[in-house]
């Protein structure tokens, strides 16, 4: 299978704090993953300097064999390189179908893209009504939504099951299974681990801007380094 | 094209009672005030597509208004330029210093962009004073006229107001207009969803400048002098006051609020208190911006809705 994306030796720094200190991470084309790991893990950092929002201090970044180490966020975007955001940026004086509709123009979708994607996540329904009326839950879908109308190559989600209800979850973690099983390549990060744990194969832990484990879902538990910095931070996580 | 709708018939209605009013015996008065109106609504239209859609705030657009204005009365007066290809080559000079202006100070984040547009009638201001050949303080004397009569040169403002009116309409329907708004709304959002952002604001200040250098050579041509005075705070202050008060970020409003507010100029001409106008006006416009930032177009919506 071919390689999507590869970082070598990534590194950022914030002030003399390593955000992100040496991170090798290889994603192969139709792989669903998750990255966990405890809070200021560098998680959201390692997503930013994948994307273009942050510059690395030092290593490269490669999507679909091209080095895109710097490129513009708007450039990687058009490629299929997208992402969502962990906390939401909707744009909140347009409507539902607005919001999403713009992606797909600067991809060169038609509109048909932007209603797949609203229904997928279950916010075609609500097409028509402003982001600044939605709750929480439909905020996360719409981040959710927008980014899967780009028809994405590599989709990189950033908690998209944060402070939704169960049934929420369910019709989330659903939409993604779904995009991977029709060819999209997906790597997300979440605490919710027993509902992500259910749907991806492989799991990536990072602490300290490390990755300190990558491999099946099931082994990440009985590793006792993965165990330690869980304990370190906040330890009810791996309870699940 | 879709059916016709009563709004449209009104819009009509009042185009032609605007172009035929001033035409009735006895109205003659009404022509130059209502041409300065038309031209400060087309000013206020540019500013409204540059802040209303792309989200950028400039404080100084009396530099693209004014440089224009200076270009286009040089062109005609000096080189014998006809007077219509000189304003589009004077709105196409503020164009380009737009870009020249923007390309720096548009990619860096937070206020730069603002006080770079505050910052360039205040040079204008110095330089035009200081150089003969730009007139001095005097300014520029003897600018030739678009056109003799002044019923066709009110004519050609109500033109100027439309068409500007039509292309923002035009642009804010494109691709671009969709992705000014996004800019607008979340720029870092925008990115996500692969707009290039640096490239929008640049096309939105391109072309709001070209707009606004339209608005100002009409003006130069009208008036027959430009000035340095061109810079001071009225004409910078105005397009953002007018579209705050009509509606910002609405086709209509800049047009409705250079209306409301050329009127209530011209009834309250005493050169005395002109300062304090101007600030009368700004504390009103934000005391309706407080209660309806939509405006007197928010205002009106909710009356006929
Ligand atoms: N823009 C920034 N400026 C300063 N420090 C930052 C910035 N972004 C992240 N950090 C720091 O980098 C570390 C990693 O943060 P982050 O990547 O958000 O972690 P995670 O997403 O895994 O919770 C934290 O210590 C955080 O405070
Ligand atoms: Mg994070």
């Amino acid at each position: 299978m071919s390689e999507v994306l590869v970082t070598r030796d990534l590194r950022k720094s914030f002030g003399g704090i390593a955000a992100v200190n040496g991170v090798d991470l290889t994603v192969r084309e139709g792989e669903l993953t998750a990255i966990i790991g405890p809070n200021g893990a560098g998680k959201t950092t390692l997503f930013n300097l994948i994307t273009g929002f942050e510059r690395p201090d030092s290593g490269k970044v490669y999507f679909m064999g091209r080095d895109v180490t710097g490129e513009k966020p708007y450039n990687l975007a058009r490629m299929g390189l997208i992402r969502t955001f962990q906390i939401v940026r909707p744009l909140r004086n347009l409507t539902v179908l607005q919001n999403v509709l713009i992606g797909c123009r600067v991809r060169g979708l038609g509109p048909e893209a932007a209603e797949e994607s609203l229904r997928a996540v279950g916010l075609w329904e609500k097409r028509d009504v402003l982001a600044s009326l939605l709750t929480h839950g439909e905020l996360k879908k719409l981040e959710l939504a927008r980014a899967l109308a780009m028809r994405p190559k590599l989709l990189l989600l950033d908690e998209p099951l944060g402070g939704l209800t169960f049934s929420e979850a369910e019709e989330v973690t659903g939409a993604i299974r779904e995009a991977n099983a029709n060819g999209t390549t997906v790597v997300l990060v979440e605490h919710r681990l027993r509902e992500t744990f259910r749907i991806v194969r492989r799991v990536v832990v990072m602490n300290q801007g490390r990755i300190i484990y990558d491999g099946l879902p099931e082994n990440v538990a009985k590793t006792e380094e993965v165990v330690k910095a869980y304990m370190g931070g906040r330890g009810w996580v791996l309870g699940t | 094209m879709s059916a016709v709708r009563p709004s449209h018939l009104a819009g009509i209605a009042l185009l032609v009672v605007l172009a035929v009013l001033p035409a009735l015996p006895g109205m003659r008065a009404l022509l130059f005030p209502l041409t300065l109106t038309n031209i400060m609504a087309t000013l206020a239209i540019a500013w409204n597509l540059l802040f209303g859609y792309a989200g950028l705030l400039s404080l100084g657009h009396s530099f693209f208004f004014g440089a224009a204005g200076y270009a286009s009365a040089i062109l005609s007066k000096s080189y014998g330029i006809p007077v219509p290809v000189a304003m589009v080559i004077g709105a196409a000079v503020s164009s380009g210093i737009a870009a020249l202006v923007g390309l720096p100070s548009l990619k860096l984040r937070g206020h730069y962009f603002v006080l770079v547009t505050l910052v360039l009638p205040a040079v204008a201001y110095q330089l035009t004073n200081a150089l003969d050949v730009l007139g001095g303080h005097d300014g520029i004397f003897g600018v030739p006229p678009l056109v003799r009569d002044s019923y066709a040169v009110y004519l050609g403002s109500l033109f100027l107001m439309l068409a500007s009116l039509v292309a923002s309409a035009f642009v804010i329907r494109s691709r671009l207009g969709v992705e000014m708004i996004s800019v607008r709304e979340d720029e870092e959002a925008a990115k996500a969803l692969g707009v290039d952002t640096p490239r929008v604001k640049l096309y939105a200040l391109m072309i709001s400048a070209f707009l606004s250098g339209l608005a100002g050579a009409y003006w130069a041509h009208l008036n027959g002098v430009i000035s340095p005075s061109v810079y001071e705070l009225e004409k910078a202050s105005m397009p953002l006051l007018m579209s705050v008060l009509g509606g910002k970020g609405t086709l209509l409003g800049p047009v409705i609020g250079a209306y409301v507010i050329q009127t209530l100029f011209e009834s309250l001409k005493i050169e005395a208190i002109a300062t304090a106008r101007l600030f009368v006006f700004a504390a009103a416009t934000f005391a309706i911006y407080r209660i309806f930032p939509q405006g007197l177009m928010g205002v009106l919506r909710r009356v006929i809705g």
